[in-house]
């Protein structure tokens, strides 16, 4: 059950053709703490614009229509009811809720809301407005529902205080608050009056308001002079700008100053506009966590993947470190699990010390040696084009010169691929997925998705067996021996085969300062132009 | 002329017709299910089977059609299917900007052609130089005309903004929008000038070389101003304005990718991310948009060159 | 000498072409078109010119008049419009002076009229801002001058084809527009080429008629060009005959039915319906003309000719006088006229 969610998760991706979720950054600008004083420079217009999204519906609780990069810009409109912890393993910090406190088997999260905060229509933030966004992101499939899946039931207990019931132990509910818009609390006057255009038109408590939006080219916020903490916010807007998908464009934008934001993957980005900023001094490359990773989920159903040594040639036959200089320049990492080198509880020791304890490292005379036994290993490699072209095809050209293996790669629109994949009319799929540290949040996946059934999703209990197990707990001992299980079993059976990790980079205009990227989130409220 | 505008909205409809039912069946046809791509990877069959129900995806694509096109009749272009923004207003957003970038690269096509041709046609070293930079300008693609020029006078210079619109309601108002327009323009012009320039020499030349009306204004004693204004160029003129109409309609492509580089919210871009976004009713909008204006354009060139012709005038109304 | 309508003190000539050369520049060849065209025109004489289509007749009239575009042309010679050589002239001076004594009329009067503007305002343009100005011009002068025009040259109901385009004329009217545009501006000499060949028989008659008239009423010369020797000898007074770009014979028109002697020449009588009255039916001429860019050694129509020898392959025949206003280029002449000359 559990290993479906894996693949799950790098559908949401797929769907989005972007990121999932963001981890927290650590070369991040330090966040300025709320509340700390910025001496704001003279003639400087607070304004920025950020580049690179299209965004067709700003409500993540739509059916249709939201995606991944939505994520990291409506979080500026309804706030979070908790901050992700300043470093990793720390407390969470409250924004909207200012308490929070779990029962003792995790199956009940009580939160205590901020009191006297209103949404931006007037509408009171109160504890029947989260049960009012819970109720309808439960009972409606939406962006969020992949978040929310666990919630039996929400109640309210007093006009601050909220309580969350799940179906199963959940030790990860915080982040799903913290780090993704499955904490998004939306006015719900707004949401009945807006009906199915309300997504034109939303509504939040949070740090910034919509001033202006035009679908698919522009969003206009402006500071919301009610936010609770609105002596921090600096900026006076904040523009989110359809400036295309082309990297060197964009890079180009940032550059010349008409953005000051562009956000570029590690992994399925050319590195070429990253090699240019980190040689512009006008421009600052924030690095995140590295927790984006490319994986090849492998339909274990039918030939040629059925066979496991089929899955050990794909290994053996593989020169991830050469791969990863070869198509990222090494702003991307060979990946050696299902993440990246942030990923908490990384098996054998960490990322450095694992590499040489994986089950089949390359080695081309094994990898022929199981090809020749298996009379050839052929198939397609499904990839969704650009950047995953240029990756499948330096694969391809690996393993037909290590090992004689063919794969032909094959590019589909991401709706074909989604398709695809959901019927299970694929051998191999190179795609994305991550986005966050801890493992365990996978956890919150869990949902009937019909495509786990492929790639060992279903009727694997040794994987799902661990998964589950390490969400009913938050001892740090107990998860990394979970978590060190479900590694082994995944490398060793080959169900999916990790290819590169890598973070998230932000290109900015050095003078902004203050910008916070961590969760699927990038919060602007603290940032300011120093310049 | 009565007639031929007549014969043309004809044409008119019947190309509408074309190219959206085309358009629908191939977005229809060639896409996975667009439901589950909707709905994203947590839908649930049920979800599924009622997007599937509420945008008619079961019904036969030709039903499907027949339907829009009843609504667009009725004067109903319809909403998104992924923002529910209505069509009509989308496209009262994109048109300006896409109309306003046409007008500028026609600008800047139609004065580097006649610019570049009276040079060629003056001396013979700029002959081989102009047909040389045509040459050159019209092998490189306008992507990357765009580029160069935004690395030149945005990233370099800081002459120029990058972002290339600005509603003119906004507060720059038309100074800024027309700066904003400068590099758009000139990436899109750049693109239709080697033709302009390619069309109009040769047949300027043909005219100088061959046309025994220019000898014979010559031998009036006319100044060569003369000869070139009264005898060269309005026979020119005419074939032209047809030119430049039918160049409307190959410009469209080179707009889409204007539109992307510059971050111009236009026709283009948002026909692209209907198409990304498999939003049916946003694209045929669009396409509706297009071909109408491209049909109405040809039909203006046409009428304009009648206007000055009298040969094609003669054998419009003996026809 | 023998021709006894010539005046004992001769007027100054009006055209006086002398070894004119003219090479096509072509993919850096140069290729020639006119080989050493040489001829004089007085006051009201008429020359035709005739040769087959490419035999230089129209490229030697264009660079006679210094039309010819220096990038695709070399040109040589001289040639001396009322005493002036054109050829020596800057192409502003040329501009200027060539409008003021000479006139061209085209041969398709389809292609010679500027379809965009009305005839009267092409004609009229002659006075307003051509040679045809005169201190005082006014728009309105003009346009009564080039009413005027349309009328000499016999345009029916021309108030109403004053404001007409020309797509709305017939041909032969179009030419009268053409020539009323020639002699606007009162040239000395009126160069025609091929006036009439793309218009109908009597149309044809008319239109030199009308030519012939200019000439006795106003003196002009005309060089006319044509590839119809009938015409050419019944409508001017001396004919040259071209072939290869060069002369091949000169000779008085009278005598052309008669004293032609090139092969060539006399070629060109059988290929016409009976010019010379015997009633023999019209041979046309065997072969194609030669391609300037690849001329036959010796004499150029060798290849085409029935009293072709040997020495007309190896030797290239002068230009030489065979008896008073006859020159000829042949070794093998049909008729031995010298020895005619000598026995009389």
């Amino acid at each position: 059950m559990k290993r479906r969610t894996r693949l799950t998760y790098s559908l949401a991706a797929l769907a989005t053709t972007a990121l999932v979720i963001t981890g927290c950054s650590s070369g991040s600008p330090s966040p300025t703490p709320s509340g700390t004083n910025v001496v704001l420079p003279a003639g400087v217009t607070q304004n920025i614009t950020i580049g690179g999204f299209s965004l067709n519906t700003l409500d993540p609780g739509a059916a249709t229509g939201f995606n991944g990069p939505g994520e990291a810009i409506v979080q500026n409109v309804f706030g979070e009811l908790v901050d992700p912890p300043a470093t990793p393993g720390g407390d969470y910090v409250p924004d909207l809720a200012t308490a929070w406190k779990y029962n003792a088997d995790f199956t009940q999260l009580t939160l205590t809301l901020r009191p006297n905060v209103t949404f931006t229509d007037g509408t009171p933030f109160d504890a029947a407005a989260v049960k009012f966004n819970y109720d309808r992101y439960t009972t409606t499939t939406s962006r969020v529902s992949q978040y929310v899946g666990v919630i039996a039931s929400t109640v309210v207990v007093d006009p601050t205080t909220v309580q969350i019931n799940f179906t199963t132990p959940d030790t990860n509910f915080l982040d799903v608050l913290a780090l993704t818009v499955g904490g998004s609390i939306q006015s719900p006057t707004a949401i009945q009056k807006g009906a199915d255009k309300y997504g034109l038109n939303i509504v939040g408590a949070g740090p910034f308001m919509q001033s202006a939006y035009t679908p698919g080219t522009q969003l206009d916020l402006v500071p919301n002079p009610n936010y609770w903490d609105a002596k921090s916010t600096h900026l006076q807007k904040v523009t989110y700008l359809n400036t295309g998908v082309d990297p060197s464009v964009n890079y180009q934008q940032v550059a010349s100053g008409a953005i000051q934001v562009y956000q570029v993957n590690g992994v399925n980005s050319s590195p070429s506009v990253l090699t240019d900023a980190k040689g512009n001094s006008g421009i600052s490359v924030v690095t995140t966590d590295d927790n984006q990773y490319l994986f090849l989920p492998l339909n274990i159903t039918t030939a040629p993947f059925n066979n496991p040594a089929a899955r050990q040639a794909l290994d053996y036959c593989m020169d991830r470190p050469t791969l990863a200089k070869a198509v990222t320049q090494n702003f991307g990492n060979p990946a050696w699990i299902d993440g990246g080198s942030s990923t908490l509880y990384y098996p054998g020791g960490g990322y450095s010390s694992y590499p040489s304890k994986f089950p089949y490292p390359f080695d081309t005379s094994k990898g022929t040696a199981l090809v020749s036994q298996l009379g050839g290993l052929s198939f397609d490699l499904y990839n969704m084009g650009g950047q995953y072209t240029v990756v499948a095809n330096a694969l391809a050209q690996m393993w037909k010169a290590n090992c004689g293996i063919n794969a032909t790669v094959q590019t589909d629109t991401p709706p074909a691929l989604a398709t695809r994949i959901t019927s299970g009319s694929y051998s191999a799929v190179l795609t994305i997925s991550g986005g966050l540290d801890d493992p365990s949040f996978f956890r919150t996946f869990q949902t009937n998705t019909p495509q786990g059934k492929y790639t060992g999703g279903v009727g694997h209990p040794e994987i799902t067996g661990p998964i589950s197990e390490a969400t009913q707990t938050n001892d740090p001992a107990k998860l990394a021996s979970l978590w060190e299980e479900v590694w082994k079993q995944v490398n060793t059976q080959g169900f999916t085969i990790p290819v590169l990790s890598g973070p998230i980079y932000y290109l900015q205009n050095t003078c902004l300062q203050g910008s916070q990227y961590f969760g699927s989130g990038a919060t602007y409220r603290y940032a300011y132009l120093s310049c | 002329m009565l007639r031929l505008i007549l014969e043309r909205l004809v044409q008119m409809v019947i190309v509408v017709f074309v190219v959206t039912l085309a358009a629908f069946t191939l977005v229809n046809l060639l896409s996975g299910d667009i439901a589950v791509y909707l709905l994203g990877d947590h839908a649930t069959p049920e979800a599924v089977a009622a997007l599937h129900a509420q945008l008619h995806l079961d019904d036969p694509i030709i039903i499907r059609y027949f339907d829009w096109l009843g609504d667009v009749l009725q004067g109903n272009l319809g909403t998104s299917v992924v923002s529910h923004y209505p069509v009509v207003k989308s496209l009262t957003n994109a048109i300006p900007p896409t109309f306003e970038l046409m007008i500028g690269a026609q600008i800047v096509g139609i004065t580097l052609a006649v610019v570049t041709t009276a040079a060629a046609i003056k001396w013979r070293w700029t002959d081989r130089l102009v047909t040389g930079v045509a040459l050159l300008v019209n092998s490189i693609p306008t992507f990357v005309v765009a580029l160069i020029l935004i690395i030149i006078f945005s990233t370099t210079l800081h002459l120029l903004p990058s972002i290339g619109w600005v509603a003119p309601t906004s507060a720059g108002g038309w100074g800024k929008n027309i700066v904003a327009m400068i590099m758009p323009s000139v990436a899109l012009g750049l693109g239709i000038f080697p033709e302009y320039m390619r069309i109009l020499r040769s047949d300027i030349r043909e005219q100088l070389d061959r046309e025994e009306y220019v000898t014979l204004a010559w031998m009036k004693g006319l100044r060569p101003t003369r000869i070139f204004g009264k005898h060269v160029a309005p026979n020119s003129v005419g074939g032209f304005i047809s030119m430049i109409a039918t160049t409307t309609a190959l410009l469209i492509s080179g707009v889409v990718i204007v539109e992307q580089v510059f971050a111009i919210p236009g026709i283009g871009k948002m026909m692209l991310a209907a198409i990304d976004s498999h939003d049916t009713p946003v694209l045929l909008g669009g396409l509706l948009t297009i071909v109408t204006f491209v049909v109405i354009i040809n039909l203006v060139g046409e009428l304009i060159y009648m206007r000055i012709d009298p040969r094609v005038r003669a054998t419009r109304v003996t026809a | 000498m023998s021709d006894q309508s010539q005046p004992i003190v001769k007027p100054q000539p009006i055209v006086e072409v002398e070894d004119l050369w003219v090479w096509l520049r072509k993919r850096g060849r140069e290729i020639p078109l006119v080989r050493g065209l040489s001829y004089t025109l007085r006051p009201a004489e008429a020359l035709s010119i005739v040769g087959e289509s490419g035999a230089g007749k129209s490229i030697g009239v264009r660079a006679a008049l210094g039309l010819l575009d220096p990038r695709l042309f070399r040109v040589t010679g001289s040639s001396k419009l009322v005493g002036t050589d054109v050829l020596a002239l800057t192409a502003k001076e040329r501009a200027r002076y060539v409008p003021s004594v000479a006139a061209l009329v085209f041969q398709d009067p389809g292609r010679s009229l500027n379809p965009t503007m009305r005839v009267g305002d092409q004609i009229a343009e002659a006075f307003l801002k051509g040679s045809g100005y005169e201190p005082g011009m006014t728009r309105a002068k003009a346009e009564a001058r080039a009413l005027q025009l349309m009328k000499d040259v016999r345009i029916a109901a021309a108030e109403e084809r004053f404001k007409a385009y020309p797509n709305q004329l017939s041909g032969g009217m179009k030419q009268r527009v053409v020539i009323a545009i020639a002699v606007a501006c009162k040239p000395q000499v009126l160069f025609c080429d091929e006036p009439t060949s793309s218009l109908d028989v009597t149309t044809q008659a008319a239109i030199m008629d009308l030519i012939g008239e200019l000439r006795d009423q106003t003196g002009i010369a005309t060089v006319t060009i044509t590839h119809d020797l009938a015409l050419a000898a019944s409508r001017a007074r001396k004919v040259i005959v071209m072939y290869g770009g060069q002369v091949v014979e000169a000779l008085p028109a009278r005598l052309v039915a008669t004293e032609s002697a090139m092969p060539y020449t006399t070629a060109l009588i059988e290929a016409v319906p009976d010019i010379d009255g015997n009633g023999t039916p019209p041979t046309p001429i065997e072969g194609m003309p030669p391609d300037p860019a690849n001329l036959p050694s010796g004499c150029s129509f060798h290849p085409r000719c029935r009293f072709a020898q040997d020495d007309c392959l190896t030797n290239t025949p002068e230009l030489r006088v065979v008896a008073p206003a006859h020159e000829l280029r042949c070794f093998h002449p049909v008729k031995d006229l010298e020895l005619q000359e000598a026995s009389r």
